[in-house]
């Protein structure tokens, strides 16, 4: 089976009055710009005509004002993608139902990730669920504050309760791993803020809430971040090299001396950067590993 | 008996396991011929050869070289030999590689090329420069004049600088504006591949974090397109309705 990497942000658990999904993107990690030719993603903006699945849409309903398009790409009866490694979700449209199925996924760090507590904000009163909020057998007022993990707060965002006023169910504030200070001692240096305190999924929860709101700015500085600290991932991950072979002899890779201060930074890694830092060094290993082997023989 | 013969490494190292195209050129002990690294490493280790150091081996030249990549082009690396070329007698002024027209001759990837060989000439580095220097430095130290000591803290020296400037390649990719491009023009065999995964990671890394922002260029280019495209029917019905369409 041919597995993409596929982001799905949808509403699809409402099926009235509207019944909405959003793919948000199609990309095949190892060919990142490649469009897929047989995707046609729509939105409807009512269900579709009695007797007719969504999975029997085809482009000749496209003039009507019933749905629109969301991607070139197209979907020719039912679809499922399938996704095998560092994967977000799986879609499978075609049912009768117009059900979107969102299965499991199996990347470890997305789930985790979703496990985030983001603060929220709900815009409605809602019954019988007062006890998020230690109030139990009292409805949740509207304007309470509770931490909802990301993947529920997701949905509850992008979801909107079909009133008159269009509402949201809740409103989410950045969490405090993305707070203003954080971010302002991100801009200030890079290297000296420990990612890993904050959040040990630090930039998963940031690429997520970042597809959630608008924010420009945090993207710039996230990717100053990361590339700065990357630069100093892979100094650290010589230099370990060099340690870790010190009781064999003379040659200990890099000379570079950084003192104690590395372990700190290194603990401050999230788990991006733990990844990053495992590739450097594995690479500098399997070089010194060569440089070894040519001495044997 | 068997002869002595003075050789000279003629061979990417990658291909050691397996002889290359061509003879064995007959060895006379005092001349000179060229030989595979490979076999030339086992004739010096059975003591049957001397192997000439490569020019580019030489401390001057590496010294040369570390000068030029520390002082003269911080940022970048040393270039890779230029091609043989040629100055055209038909048009003055103008230079063709040799061989130019037919290309079957130009041999220009890296393992073959004649920057990779024994005629790789002093103050450049040739493709696989870490891997012949280690295995001349390691097994036929007495042939490179008895500097090897030197040698040695010489490219160490360009295996830092050039290792430092491989991670500072990291910000370049992530830097704003300048499209995500870094030049590897002159960067080894043994440095591409100790470096891959990690520079692989870095573009991922940046990928993933930009994804947000794509994305909400790409709807908008869409929502463009898709604007211009309701605005050419609705241009059917008159002025004034496609420009409602753009409106939204």
């Amino acid at each position: 089976m041919q597995t993409w990497d596929v982001k799905l942000v949808g509403s699809g658990l409402r099926r009235e009055p509207r019944w909405k999904l959003r793919l948000l993107s199609v990309t095949i990690p190892s060919l990142p710009h490649l469009k897929l030719p047989q995707f046609r993603l729509y939105e409807l903006l009512s269900g579709p005509p009695a007797g007719t699945s969504v999975a029997d849409l085809t482009e000749a309903h496209c003039p009507s004002r019933m749905f629109r398009v969301l991607s070139k790409p197209k979907i020719q009866g039912p679809v499922e993608v399938g996704l095998a490694v560092g994967v977000s979700f799986i879609l499978c449209i075609g049912s009768p139902h117009y059900r979107v199925v969102i299965m499991s996924y199996y990347d470890i760090d997305s789930i985790l990730t979703d496990a985030e507590k983001i603060p929220c904000t709900f815009q409605l009163d809602i019954p019988d669920l007062g006890y998020l909020d230690n109030t139990p057998n009292q409805p949740l007022k509207a304007g309470t504050k509770v931490n909802l993990p990301l993947w529920l707060a997701e949905m509850l965002v992008i979801a909107n309760t079909g009133g008159p006023d269009n509402k949201t169910f809740v409103t989410f504030d950045l969490p405090r791993a993305l707070g203003n200070d954080v971010v302002q001692a991100l801009k200030a240096d890079p290297r000296a803020v420990p990612l890993r305190d904050q959040s040990a999924h630090f930039y998963g929860l940031a690429t997520h809430m970042m597809d959630l709101s608008e924010e420009q700015e945090l993207g710039s500085v996230l990717r100053k971040t990361f590339v700065t600290r990357a630069a100093e991932i892979s100094l650290h991950a010589r230099k370990v090299g060099g340690v870790s072979t010190k009781g064999k002899g003379k040659e200990e890779g890099s000379n570079l001396g950084i003192g104690g201060a590395g372990e700190e930074f290194l603990r401050g890694l999230d788990e991006w950067e733990r990844k990053l830092f495992r590739k450097a060094h594995d690479g500098a290993k399997s070089g010194k590993e060569w440089m070894d082997s040519i001495k044997k023989n | 008996m068997f002869p002595t013969a003075t050789t000279s490494p003629f061979s990417p190292p990658g291909l050691t396991s397996r002889p290359p195209q061509g003879k064995t050129p007959p060895l006379r002990p005092p001349h000179r011929a060229d030989l595979p690294l490979w076999l030339a490493l086992l004739l010096k280790k059975q003591r049957r050869a001397n192997i000439v150091p490569p020019p580019w081996l030489h401390p001057a030249s590496l010294a040369d070289i570390v000068h030029r990549e520390t002082k003269v082009h911080p940022h970048a690396f040393s270039e890779p030999m230029p091609t043989a070329s040629r100055a055209r007698q038909s048009q003055p002024g103008y230079a063709g590689r040799i061989g130019g027209g037919d290309s079957s001759e130009v041999i220009l990837s890296p393992p073959f090329r004649n920057n990779c060989t024994s005629a790789a000439p002093a103050g450049y580095l040739p493709y696989h420069w870490l891997e012949v220097a280690e295995a001349l430095i390691t097994h036929a130290s007495d042939d490179l004049g008895g500097n090897t000591s030197e040698i040695r803290g010489l490219l160490r020296d360009l295996v830092e600088v050039r290792a430092a400037k491989m991670r500072d390649s990291a910000e370049t990719l992530g830097a704003e504006g300048q499209g995500g491009v870094v030049s590897l023009r002159g960067v080894g065999a043994m440095e591409l591949a100790e470096n891959r995964g990690f520079v692989l990671g870095v573009v991922d890394g940046v990928r993933k974090i930009g994804g947000a922002v794509e994305t909400a260029r790409r709807e908008k280019e869409e929502e463009m397109d898709l604007g211009g495209g309701d605005g050419g029917r609705g241009g059917y019905g008159g002025d004034g309705d496609s420009d409602d369409d753009m409106g939204i």
